[in-house]
C-alpha cells in the first residue's frame, strides 16, 4: 500500500500564485479527480508531483519520503508515471519503441515492481498491437492518448497521473477510456490522480475530487458531495444568484454545459 | 545467445543483419574502386573513407541526441597529432620539433601503439570535455562544441615545440591503404548502427524528441549525451589517426572548419537519424565535391571552355546544408535505416496485397 500526499504546497511565478497551500492524497488502488477552471493550478499541481517543477512552499511525500525538487527522472523512478495535457510522444520512434524507452529505465530501475509488465501486455492491454509499428505521431488522437497511458504504465508505477486524458475524445471514446482507467487500476492496483474538463468522465471514474480555483483547493470529497457543495457550483456557474436559479437542474449537468 | 542479447542492450536480430548489410555496402565500394579505378581515384576513395569514419562518428553524438555538434573534429585532430607525433621516425622530429616537450622527440613508436595512445587519449578527452559539455542543453551545447573546436586549434596553432604549430607536421609513415581503411570505416558503420539501435541509442533519440517527456519516463538524458560523446570521440580519434597515416602530413587547419563543413554537409544530406544516412551523404558528398573540383579546372564541356571558378566546392557544401535544412531536414534517408524502411515497405505491399485480394473477389462479381 503507497501513499502520495502533497502537503501545503505553494509555487508562484513571479507574483503570481499558481499554487497557494494546496493539500491533496492519494494512496493505492485509489481514482482521484482533480478539478478546476482554465489556469486553477491544476497542471501546476501535476508538474509539481511529477517534480518536473519545484516546489517553493510544502512537500511531496512518497511512502513519507520527499520526492519534490529530485528531478522528473528520479520522480519516475521513484514509482509516479505521467501523461502530459498536450500529448508529449516520441513522434519518430514507433510506437513499441515508446513503450520501449520507459520499459528500459524499469528494467534496470524498477524491476523488483515489474513482476507481470510487459511490453506485449501493454500493447494488448491498450489495445495497440496491430499498430505497434507505426511511428506515433502518424497515430490517430485517440490511440496516441492510449499510447502515452501505455508509456507511463511501462515504469510499473505505483501513482499513475493524467493530465486530460479525454481532451478532445467523443462520448464513445471516453465511454472506453473511462473502462480503460478503471482496468488500470484493477490490474495494477495503482492510484490514479486525473485532471480533466469533462464533468461526466469526472464524475463517473474518480471516487473522490478534489475542486481548485485560483490555486487554491477549495472543496474535496465523493463526487455525490462536490456535485451539491455550493463553492463548487459558484465557481463553475459564476455567481450565488445564478446557481440557485438553476438549483432544478442536477448541478453537474449545469457545469457540464459551461464550454 | 541473440536473446541474451536483446534483454542486456536491447538488439535484435535485425540491428545485427542490418549493421552487416550497410558494412558490406561499404566494402563493396571499396572493392569497386579497388578494381576498376585509377591511381587518384583511389586517392580520393580513401579520403572519403575517412570522412566516412568521421561522419559515423558524428552521427553516433548528433543523429542520436538531435542537438547540433559543431566540435567533433577537435578529436580528429587530437587522435592525428598524438599518433602522428609518436610514429614519426626520429630523424624527421629532430628537425621538425627538436625542442619536443615530454621527450617525445627521443623515441619513435611502432605505428599499432601509437595508434592505439592517439585513440585512447582522444576519447578521454572526449569524456572530460562530455562532463562539461552534456551540462548544457541546446544551443548552449552546440555554441560549447565550437568554442572546444577553436581551443584545441588554437593549442595546435600555438604549441610550436610540440605540433610544429600553423606550419605542416611532416614525415608520418603511410601506413594504411584501402584495404585496412574500408575495413575500418565499416566496423565503424556496425557500431553506428547498434549503438543506435540498443537502449541508450532508444533512450536517447527519445529524449531528442523530447527531453522532458524522456526524463519522465526515466531517462538520464545527461548520461546517456555522455555516453555517446565518449563513443563519438572514440570513432572521430580513430579517424584522426587513419588520416594522419593516409596523409602522412598534417595541420592545424586540416582539422578546422573546412573539415566540420564537410562532415555535417555529408551528414545532413544523408540524413542524420541513422547510419545508412551518413554512408550515403558521405558517398553522394564526395561524389559532388569531386564534380565541383573538375568544374573548378576549367574543363572543356561539348567543346566549349568554361571559366574558372574558385570556390565552388566550398559553395556546394553550404548550399547542400542550407537546401537540405530548409526543404528536407530528414535528409535523403529520413530516419529510418536502410534495412528498416525496406521492412516497412515490404509489410505495406504485403498489406495492400492482402487487401487486393479481399476486394478482388467482390469488384469481378
Amino acid at each position: 500500500m503507497a501513499r502520495l500526499e502533497v502537503e501545503r504546497v505553494s509555487k508562484h511565478f513571479g507574483g503570481v500564485y499558481a499554487l497557494r497551500d494546496v493539500s491533496l492524497y492519494c494512496e493505492s488502488g485509489e481514482i482521484v479527480g482533480l478539478i478546476g477552471p482554465n489556469g486553477a493550478g491544476k497542471t501546476t499541481l501535476l508538474n509539481v508531483i511529477s517534480a518536473a517543477l519545484p516546489v517553493d512552499e510544502g512537500t511531496v511525500k512518497l511512502d513519507g519520503q520527499r520526492i519534490d525538487g529530485t528531478g522528473p527522472r528520479n520522480c519516475a523512478l521513484m514509482g509516479i508515471g505521467r501523461t502530459f495535457q498536450n500529448i508529449r510522444l516520441f513522434g519518430r520512434l514507433s510506437v513499441r519503441q515508446n513503450i520501449d524507452v520507459a520499459f528500459s529505465s524499469a528494467l534496470t530501475h524498477r524491476k523488483a515492481q515489474l513482476k507481470g509488465v510487459t511490453v506485449d501486455g501493454l500493447l494488448a492491454f491498450m489495445n495497440l498491437t496491430a499498430s505497434q509499428h507505426r511511428r506515433a505521431r502518424e497515430l490517430p488522437y485517440g490511440q496516441q492518448r492510449r499510447l502515452e497511458i501505455a508509456r507511463a504504465l511501462a515504469l510499473a508505477p505505483d501513482f499513475l497521473l493524467l493530465d486530460e486524458p479525454a481532451a478532445g475524445m467523443n462520448e464513445a471514446e471516453s465511454e472506453i477510456l473511462i473502462g480503460s482507467v478503471r482496468a488500470v487500476r484493477d490490474q495494477s492496483g495503482c492510484g490514479i490522480i486525473v485532471i480533466d474538463h469533462d464533468l461526466r468522465f469526472i464524475m463517473t471514474v474518480c471516487e473522490r475530487i478534489n475542486v481548485m480555483h485560483m490555486g487554491g483547493m477549495i472543496a474535496h470529497g465523493p463526487p455525490e458531495a462536490i456535485q451539491k457543495d455550493p463553492r463548487v457550483v459558484e465557481v463553475y456557474i459564476g455567481g450565488r444568484g445564478r446557481a440557485q436559479s438553476r438549483a432544478k437542474r442536477p448541478p453537474a449537468e449545469a457545469a457540464a454545459a459551461i464550454p | 545467445m541473440m536473446a541474451a542479447l536483446q534483454m542486456r542492450f536491447g538488439l535484435g536480430r535485425q540491428s545485427f543483419v542490418g549493421g552487416f548489410i550497410l558494412a558490406a555496402l561499404v566494402i563493396l565500394i571499396g572493392l569497386i574502386v579497388m578494381a576498376a579505378a585509377e591511381k587518384a581515384q583511389i586517392r580520393v576513395a580513401n579520403v572519403f573513407f575517412v570522412n566516412l569514419i568521421l561522419v559515423l562518428g558524428l552521427q553516433i553524438t548528433m543523429g542520436n541526441s538531435n542537438v547540433a555538434n559543431l566540435g567533433h573534429i577537435t578529436f580528429t585532430g587530437v587522435g592525428a597529432y598524438v599518433a602522428g607525433i609518436l610514429v614519426a621516425p626520429l630523424a624527421i622530429k629532430a628537425t621538425g620539433i627538436p625542442n619536443a616537450p615530454f621527450g617525445l622527440n627521443t623515441f619513435e613508436l611502432h605505428f599499432i601503439p601509437a595508434a592505439m595512445i592517439g585513440v585512447v587519449i582522444g576519447t578521454v578527452l572526449a569524456f572530460l570535455t562530455g562532463l562539461v559539455l552534456t551540462r548544457q542543453t541546446g544551443i548552449a551545447y552546440s555554441i560549447a562544441t565550437l568554442a572546444l573546436l577553436v581551443i584545441v586549434h588554437t593549442v595546435f596553432t600555438n604549441w610550436v615545440d610540440l605540433t610544429r604549430g600553423p606550419i605542416a607536421f611532416y614525415g608520418i609513415p603511410f601506413k594504411v591503404n584501402t584495404v585496412s581503411l574500408m575495413l575500418i570505416a565499416a566496423a565503424c558503420a556496425i557500431v553506428a548502427r547498434l549503438f543506435r539501435d540498443s537502449r541508450w541509442g532508444l533512450q536517447l533519440r527519445a529524449s531528442g524528441e523530447d527531453v522532458l517527456a524522456a526524463e519522465a519516463s526515466g531517462v538520464s538524458v545527461k548520461r546517456l549525451r555522455l555516453v555517446a560523446w565518449t563513443l563519438s570521440g572514440f570513432v572521430l580519434s580513430l579517424g584522426g589517426v587513419m588520416y594522419a597515416y593516409l596523409v602522412g602530413t598534417i595541420s592545424p587547419k586540416s582539422f578546422y572548419f573546412d573539415a566540420v563543413f564537410l562532415t555535417l554537409a555529408m551528414l545532413i544530406l544523408g540524413g542524420m537519424r541513422s547510419a545508412s544516412g551518413a554512408v550515403v551523404g558521405a558517398v553522394i558528398v564526395t561524389l559532388g565535391t569531386e564534380l565541383m573540383r573538375w568544374l573548378e579546372g576549367a574543363p572543356v564541356i561539348f567543346g566549349a571552355k568554361m571559366p574558372q571558378i574558385f570556390g565552388l566546392t566550398g559553395f556546394f557544401l553550404g548550399v547542400v546544408i542550407v537546401l537540405f535544412m530548409a526543404l528536407r531536414p530528414d535528409g535523403l534517408v529520413g530516419d529510418e535505416e536502410l534495412d528498416e524502411m525496406a521492412k516497412r515497405l515490404w509489410r505495406q505491399r504485403k498489406a495492400r496485397a492482402a487487401a487486393g485480394e479481399d476486394t478482388g473477389p467482390e469488384t469481378s462479381s
